[in-house]
């Protein structure tokens, strides 16, 4: 494996075939299609919003967020992009939005210095010796470099993708990830 | 290039993200410099690690049904926008369709075991809806008894205290319920009446579904 | 030997009820915004958020439970009193009171028992089947559940959503999202200001006597209930109320609600980008001055 390689996945799923049938049944108002498209796609959504929210109720809520739109939005769906991608994007897409809409709501309620708490929790101290698994140690990544992290590394999408669904610029991206590795690599070694 | 490598020039080589020359500089850096390389190396595990995690992972029991409940009261969790109250929506009314009610929940007010059919979905009271409208009650009734079958089933779980104070709700909104469909027979264009039918289903879901969570959890 | 025999008894009774009935007083690191489960299904829980990190348990187990758990780590703790098989009748009420890093997220859980809540200003999800719940101070975000208990809020919300099916629920402070909704209890919110709010009854009574912030949305609906909507003078929300088969009683202006069928509707416009909207089956409509002085949010 060259590590100096780009390590890019395309967040492609299983069964597209199936899936476009089934999206185009949903599109036509057919609920128990979209069942079914739920019922394949619905770990990957779950996964997609867990790991970005780094909590259960929050990623539960994403999740039923980026599906309720899926249903709303389906006529947007072309065919022209597997119907996977187009969820997948839709779901990160639901829950930044969720983010931002949290923020703006804390900015606008809470003292100014306490809007950090909620929306970017620093690091918490560990014990000495306290092993983490990745999947912890990305749920304690701050939001920003978690989101980064998670849609590259994870999800496999290109800076130039994040860069358009999260609005920032790719060189602050690129920031954001690499501090998101020494983070992990820093919980990783205790 | 006498001093280590930074963590930002390795993580942009992991990406692809430098242009040839530095490229070159860095790899040339990384052929002499154990501290640098194992470092790289690690931070390659790394990212090797994160794209093989599990892409799936496992649904909290119900969610389709909460999002199916939602799937035609529209928008957000927070302030659902059902269809309706866009104007006009109720002014394209048309067909009139007989549609199911809510006699399911005799399943748990009277503790029926028999499951509901299709016949026990016959309404006690017939209204003349939209067809949207009726299609959204339809898709109400399904969602409702689902958890209706699942309530009757953990029924036992529950304390009497709690069974009684979730059959006085139920039988408080089928009662509104009903009133607000023989009104909508009467004046099928109210989207007044159109927003408190669908805000009694939606009563009726939560409630149902509190019930249902708290059978399961006991 | 008759008097030694009833100590040996008194003494066997008295250690029985100590065991059953023991204290306890427990305490674990916690991040700040760690996450928090606490059952306790028979009795009380006191919740108070704390600027420490760690998380400390205090507390009675009654007779009948099998006794008190803690456990997790730095970032998830989950506690509480264990009853055989759940069976909250099998067990006396218990206590527990728990002292949290005010910014953390705590899930509570309870049967009969009652939740109270203050100085957590992270996210609270509260269900008590028959228990009452109060809240005072201003969580970010609030989520209460109760079959027939009643909830009581005081304090500024972020975002809340309160849900009863016999119980009250009364806010009283502002909410930036606010989703109230009982069957037969009433529902009532005071003080303010509130942004964006949706209260609903089958068959309470619906108040709202609280300042709103600019471009706020209020929607308020009911089956039988009657609503009461006194605004604080100077507001200038556009109504739109509605009823199917109730009188409409209109003092914010000299206009009269029109007939609608058996019911009457109105229109007003005070000049506000505010929208308020009442929706009533056959449940009286109230709409007045009062309340608060105006308060307003900057956006």
């Amino acid at each position: 494996m060259s590590l100096s390689g780009a390590i890019v996945r395309s967040p492609s799923p299983p069964l597209a075939d199936e899936s476009a049938e089934l999206a185009r049944r949903a599109q036509a108002g057919d609920v128990a299609a979209f069942e079914r498209l739920y019922r394949t796609h619905a770990g990957h959504v779950r996964a997609i919003c867990l790991r970005l929210c780094a909590d259960g109720q929050r990623a539960e809520e994403a999740a039923q967020d980026a599906w309720v739109r899926a249903w709303e939005r389906l006529s947007t769906w072309r065919g022209d992009a597997a119907f996977g991608t187009w969820l997948h994007r839709l779901t990160v897409n639901a829950v930044l939005e969720s983010f931002r809409a949290e923020r703006r709501r804390i900015a606008r309620v809470m003292l100014s210095g306490d809007e950090e708490d909620g929306v970017d929790a620093p690091i918490s101290a560990s014990e000495p010796g306290d092993a983490l698994d990745l999947e912890r140690a990305i749920a304690r990544l701050p939001r920003g470099a978690r989101t980064v992290f998670v849609l590259h590394d994870v999800e496999g999408y290109r800076h130039s993708e994040i860069a358009t669904m999260t609005g920032l610029a790719e060189g602050t991206l690129r920031a954001q990830l690499c501090r998101a590795r020494r983070l992990l690599m820093e919980m990783l070694d205790r | 290039m006498t001093h280590h490598l930074d963590d930002q020039t390795l993580s942009d080589l992991l990406d692809d993200g430098l242009d040839a020359a530095t490229r070159t500089g860095v790899e040339e850096h990384l052929a002499s410099c154990d501290a640098c390389f194992s470092r790289h190396q690690r931070m390659g595990m790394l990212v090797t690690h994160a794209g093989a995690l599990p892409r799936t992972m496992p649904t909290p029991p119900g969610e389709w049904q909460q999002i199916r409940a939602r799937l035609h009261t529209g928008g957000s969790r927070a302030f659902a926008t059902p269809w309706w109250t866009r104007r006009g929506a109720l002014l394209a009314a048309g067909l009139a369709l007989v549609i199911a009610s809510s006699a399911v929940t005799a399943l748990v007010v009277g503790g029926r075991r028999d499951g509901p059919s299709q016949t026990a979905a016959i309404p006690a009271t017939t209204a003349a809806l939209t067809p949207r409208l009726a299609a959204l009650e339809y898709e109400y009734t399904t969602v409702t008894r689902d958890l209706e079958r699942q309530l009757a089933e953990r029924k036992h779980a529950l304390t009497p205290e709690t069974v009684a104070a979730v059959e006085r709700s139920l039988r408080t909104i089928e009662t509104a319920i009903a009133e607000a469909r023989v009104a909508l027979a009467r004046d099928p264009g109210s989207e007044t009446l159109a927003r408190l039918l669908v805000a009694g289903h939606d009563q009726k879901v939560e409630l149902l579904r509190h019930a249902t969570r708290l059978a399961t959890q006991s | 030997m008759r008097r030694t025999l009833c100590l040996l008894v008194l003494t066997a009774c008295l250690a029985s009820a100590a065991s059953a009935q023991s204290r306890f007083n427990r305490r674990l690191p916690l991040a700040p915004d760690g996450s928090i489960r606490i059952h306790n299904l028979a009795g009380i829980v006191r919740l108070h958020g704390w600027d420490r990190d760690s998380i400390a348990a205090t507390g009675e187990v009654g007779r009948g439970s099998k006794g008190f758990f803690m456990g997790g780590d730095r970032t998830a703790v989950k506690l509480g009193i264990d009853i055989p098989n759940d069976d909250v009748t099998s067990a006396d009420p218990s206590t527990l009171e728990v002292w949290v890093p005010a910014g953390s997220r705590v899930r509570v859980k309870s049967t009969r028992g009652e939740i109270v809540v203050d100085g957590v200003t992270g996210a609270l999800d509260l269900g008590s089947t028959s228990g009452n719940i109060t809240v005072t101070d201003i969580p970010r975000e609030l989520t209460v559940e109760t079959m027939d208990g009643d909830v009581q809020l005081d304090g500024a919300v972020v975002w809340l959503r309160a849900r009863s099916a016999g119980g009250d629920i009364t806010v009283r402070g502002g909410a930036e999202d606010l989703v109230s909704a009982s069957v037969s209890g009433a529902v009532t919110v005071t003080g303010g200001p509130v942004r964006a709010a949706r209260l609903e009854t089958m068959t309470g009574n619906i108040v709202f006597e609280a300042s709103i912030a600019r471009g706020a949305v209020l929607d308020l609906g009911t089956h039988s209930g009657a609503v009461r909507v006194l605004l604080p003078k100077g507001s200038t929300p556009t109504v739109e109320a509605t009823t199917v088969a109730a009188p409409i009683d209109n003092n914010l202006t000299p206009q009269r609600a029109q007939p609608r069928g058996d019911g009457r509707e109105l229109a007003l416009s005070l000049g506000g980008d505010a929208r308020l909207t009442v929706r009533s089956f056959k449940g009286t409509v109230t709409l007045g001055w009062g309340g608060p002085p105006l308060k307003l949010v900057n956006r």
